[in-house]
């Protein structure tokens, strides 16, 4: 089971990213408040991927992208910069400071499991068919 | 303040309403993959209202919905007095005492935009009322209900830069929050 970092300063954002996770893989769930508590809760879970907001307090989704960059553990992880600022510049300086794609907000729910399918092995996203499949009573995907 | 009777009652049922709305919606999501986005947006708005009415932080709440989930980081939420047209700002953090003034001075034209069941989206329409709005700035105007009385309405300003307008999910976001809005601002759970 692959683990994710949903990192936002916002509830309502942290609440939308957890509940496409839940509902829709079979992910982990991990939650941070900011650049901060992102980078300590990185190092101790080891995230198979991280969604990182760029306004936050303490230290902005840019920093703490470089500071994870730093250490070997989180050198690989895919990070996905997910923000408002959609601007160029913005966008270039997220890629500057070690990260792989950028979402802006308002986040759809498509688009974003879109994204995460690429970073994420098949069998963490196959299990939304199987669930869904279920559900509708029909045979389970394989 | 302690709540009398009546509005307890309200409160009770209107959060009654909002938890089996947010768990209709959180099936929907599942069962309609092919509208998961808006299901889990209006699953989300359910939830974070239900949880501000319980900690009294509805109006921030409000403003987090409008800057996460519509792209819209400048609002007001205003009180409107009937027949009076005087507007109170409950909230309205990013707008200058230049707009203020010009959004109290239009009282009574921006109570005559507020209809049953009607958000006003000046993207829509080419009349006098939509030009007026958009001289106000006004993307949106989304009328809050209380008892089907107009308790005042949210201002939606500016959109972010990737946003050109309000889509099909984000009319239904602000549908939810035209019904539920009101009625939340004015629960207080906490004496």
């Amino acid at each position: 089971m692959s683990k994710v970092l949903l990192v936002d300063d916002s509830k309502t954002a942290l609440l939308m990213g957890e509940t496409i996770f839940k509902q829709h893989t079979s992910c982990q769930v991990f939650t941070a408040n900011d650049g901060h508590e992102a980078v300590q809760k990185a190092l101790a879970e080891k995230p198979d991927l991280i969604l990182l907001d760029v306004v936050m307090p303490k230290m902005d989704g840019f920093e703490a992208c470089q500071e994870m960059r730093k250490h070997d553990s989180l050198k690989n992880v895919p990070i996905i910069m997910v923000t408002s600022r959609g601007e160029p510049a913005n966008v270039a300086n997220g890629y500057r400071c070690g990260c792989n794609a950028y979402l802006t907000k308002p986040i759809n729910a498509k688009e974003l499991l879109e994204i995460v399918d690429v970073f994420l092995s098949a069998d963490d996203i196959a299990s939304e068919a199987t669930s869904i499949a279920k559900h509708k009573g029909a045979s389970a995907v394989e | 303040m302690p709540l009398n009777k009546p509005l307890q009652s309200n409160c009770t049922a209107l959060l009654a309403g909002m938890e089996a709305d947010s768990a209709r919606f959180s099936r929907q999501a599942v069962e309609s993959p092919d509208d998961l986005s808006l299901w889990t947006k209006l699953f989300t708005v359910s939830q974070i209202m239900l949880s501000a009415i319980r900690e009294d932080k509805v109006p921030s709440a409000l403003e987090e919905i409008c800057s996460n989930l519509l792209g819209c980081e400048r609002l007001a939420i205003v009180e409107i007095s009937h027949g009076t047209g005087l507007v109170q700002f409950r909230r309205a953090p990013q707008v200058s005492s230049e707009m203020r003034l010009a959004l109290a001075d239009q009282g009574r034209f921006l109570e005559s935009q507020i209809q049953p069941g009607d958000i006003r989206y000046i993207s829509d329409e080419i009349d006098d009322n939509a030009a007026k709005l958009s001289q106000l700035r006004i993307h949106a105007l989304v009328p809050l209900w209380l008892d089907r009385e107009s308790s005042g309405a949210l201002l939606l300003f500016e959109l972010l830069p990737q946003r050109s307008g309000f889509d099909t999910e984000d009319r239904e976001v602000l549908r939810l929050l035209s019904t539920n809005a009101g009625p939340c601002l004015r629960s207080k759970l906490r004496g």
